[in-house]
């Protein structure tokens, strides 16, 4: 498969103030690629998205398809990436499908609006993710994980190539969990896309991600090739930032094998 | 199962359509009644026969006090209405309303110091129009000193030039002669739309429609900027330069409406709450029910002003008096009817 290089990180460091939270990050990101960034609570994984997505200062380069990040206006950059927060701040009333039609909005001038096929777009999405029926209601009127759900589709309406995401999977539940990453690993292999991905869930990356990266005290302590590694070397990562864990294989139904970690 | 919820959908898409439309006929309706009201109310009793026999006493007090005051109610009740919309939504804060950024405290200080230094009612317009842009500008100067750009610096920055031009007035109003200027001074504030100088209106009124124009146009906008700084931004949105624009914007409007009529309260808060219960998923025809139902209140409030006593009440008495009874009726009624 073709790969091509969308993000390149480099040197990135952040904080707030004088207290450092990101300490020189790189790393890369390839088109079919879906990253997970996993770590324990405080590591700084929140402020590593919000640092890519420019939405508080850092230092270092974000490259974004061979061109600099620091030289986009904010409607360029959100043409290339867009962005599932960890909480909507969305805070009025506004019906669902106008929240995910707010995605196209780095494609339009200031005097269109979207158009009939871009709201088929969204309603399409909307189905995929079985809020069709929803619509018309106002987002305040969704449970938090309908709501995540929703920016969930709002990220992808638009087809960015370049999804970055904070833990998207935090108010689902378990089997919402799965086929909301179903979902999402479909439409970054089928249209080439790629996904920065936070999750606390460490089974749900070990399923889905490609490469994972480890995140303790604010730099990246490893980084996993969950295709090519093997599982003992997968495990003695994992155990530097988790204590006491092992790995389990698993088999589904059709005979495919997966990790699961469990604490010991 | 698709079609039956497609079906459903398009049933209460059709219903929603055709509420919509109602209101606005109920609104449209209710203000055409309003305003030609207004016309005709008032101590110089007006004829219709009399108007039509061309009659020139009554032509004359029809252009010059008549005509003015319902315009001025209509265009000023609509744009306090959608600025008041476009604050509550730009700020996240249902209670915000554009004083919050100290329009009314400086358009008041500029109404004193125009009354104190210069004669004419035109000038008295121009100064406190100039007051209330120059709050304005201070607030967001000292706002901008903060580099995260949050909207609770803004507000902050609000409470404090308010405070300041709050002081300033104060200090006009000492060296006031109490028999005259501080009268007038007092006056002012409370906000009227009688003697409105025919010379300012149209000026004015010209602001207000440009102002209200690009508020419309930049609705998304305005949207977009109610949810989080970050989101906003990664919507493709400059945030502090939209957000500046768009206040500056409903900024003119308010400015236009007040430096005419003195301070005018609670239209800017009521007419989106009241709107926003009855259409209430945000969208362009919520910012137009916001607007109706301001030039509604404003009308309607500026005939009781002139009807009821003897001499002429301050206005803003009655759009309190009318707004707080129809918000609480709204608050109890209207949360139910169309979900």
């Amino acid at each position: 498969m073709n790969k091509k290089l969308l993000v390149k990180v480099q040197n990135l460091s952040a904080g707030y103030g004088k207290k450092v939270i990101l300490d020189s990050i790189n790393f890369d990101i390839n088109s079919n690629e879906i990253v997970g960034l996993i770590g324990s609570n405080g590591c700084g994984k929140t402020t590593l998205i919000k640092s890519v997505c420019r939405i508080i200062p850092s230092q270092g380069e974000i490259i974004i398809e061979d061109k600099n990040s620091a030289s986009m206006s904010s409607k360029v950059f959100a043409q290339n990436v867009s962005l599932v927060p960890q909480k909507s701040g969305i805070s009025i009333d506004i019906s669902v499908l106008d929240v995910v039609l707010m995605g196209f909005n780095p494609f339009l001038a200031v005097l269109n609006r979207p158009d009939s096929s871009m709201i088929l777009k969204a309603e399409e999405l909307l189905q995929l993710f079985g809020l069709y029926d929803r619509r018309l209601d106002s987002f305040q009127d969704l449970s938090e994980g309908q709501k995540q759900l929703v920016i969930i589709a709002r990220s992808l309406v638009a087809d960015t190539k370049i999804l970055f995401m904070d833990e998207p999977e935090s108010s689902l539940d378990f089997a919402v969990r799965y086929s909301m990453m179903n979902i999402l690993k479909s439409e970054i292999k089928s249209k080439n896309k790629c996904a920065l991905v936070s999750l606390h869930d460490v089974n749900l990356a070990l399923k889905f991600c490609d490469k994972l990266l480890l995140i303790k005290d604010g730099k990246i302590a490893s980084t996993v090739n969950l295709i090519e590694e093997d599982i003992n070397s997968i495990e003695s990562k994992l155990q530097n930032i988790y204590g006491s864990v092992r790995l389990l294989t698993v088999k589904d139904n059709d005979d495919n094998e997966s990790l699961v970690m469990v604490k010991v | 199962m698709r079609h039956s919820t497609d079906l459903a959908i398009a049933q209460s898409q059709r219903s929603n359509k055709r509420y919509n439309l109602i209101l606005f006929l109920i609104g449209g309706v209710l203000l055409c009644a309003l305003f030609c009201l207004s016309l005709f109310i008032g101590k110089y009793p007006l004829t219709l026969e009399k108007l039509l026999a061309g009659d020139e006493m009554q032509w004359k007090v029809f252009k010059t006090l008549r005509l003015t005051r319902a315009l001025v109610g209509l265009f000023g009740g609509f744009a306090l209405g959608i600025a008041g919309y476009v604050f509550q939504t730009v700020f996240r804060n249902p209670l915000a309303s554009p004083d919050i950024i100290g329009i009314a405290s400086g358009a008041s200080a500029g109404a004193a110091f125009g009354i104190l230094f210069f004669a004419s009612s035109l000038m008295v317009t121009v100064s406190a129009f100039g007051g209330a842009f120059l709050a304005v500008i201070f607030t967001l100067l000292l706002a901008s000193i903060d580099k995260t750009g949050k909207n609770s610096t803004v507000i902050l920055s609000g409470i404090a030039v308010h405070a300041f031009a709050q002081t300033i007035l104060m200090c006009l109003k000492l060296i006031a002669d109490p028999e005259k200027e501080l009268a007038s001074i007092e006056y002012w504030i409370m906000g009227s739309l009688n003697g409105i100088n025919s010379h300012s209106i149209g000026m004015n009124i010209i602001l207000i429609v440009i102002s209200m124009i690009i508020l419309f146009v930049l609705h998304r906008t305005s949207l977009i900027l109610a949810s989080d700084e970050g989101e906003a931004k990664m919507l493709g949105l400059n945030v502090n330069r939209a957000r500046l624009f768009i206040l500056l914007t409903a900024t003119v409007a308010v400015a236009s409406v007040v430096s005419m009529t003195g301070l005018i309260s609670f239209i800017g808060l009521v007419a989106p709450h009241v709107a926003k219960k009855l259409i209430r998923n945000n969208n362009l025809s919520t910012m137009v029910l916001c607007g109706i139902t301001g030039s509604c209140l404003l009308e309607a409030a500026d005939i009781f002003a002139r009807s009821i006593a003897a001499t002429e009440l301050p206005v803003s008495i009655f759009t309190s008096i009318i707004g707080v009874p129809f918000l609480v009726f709204i608050i109890f009624r209207g949360g139910k009817t169309h979900e």
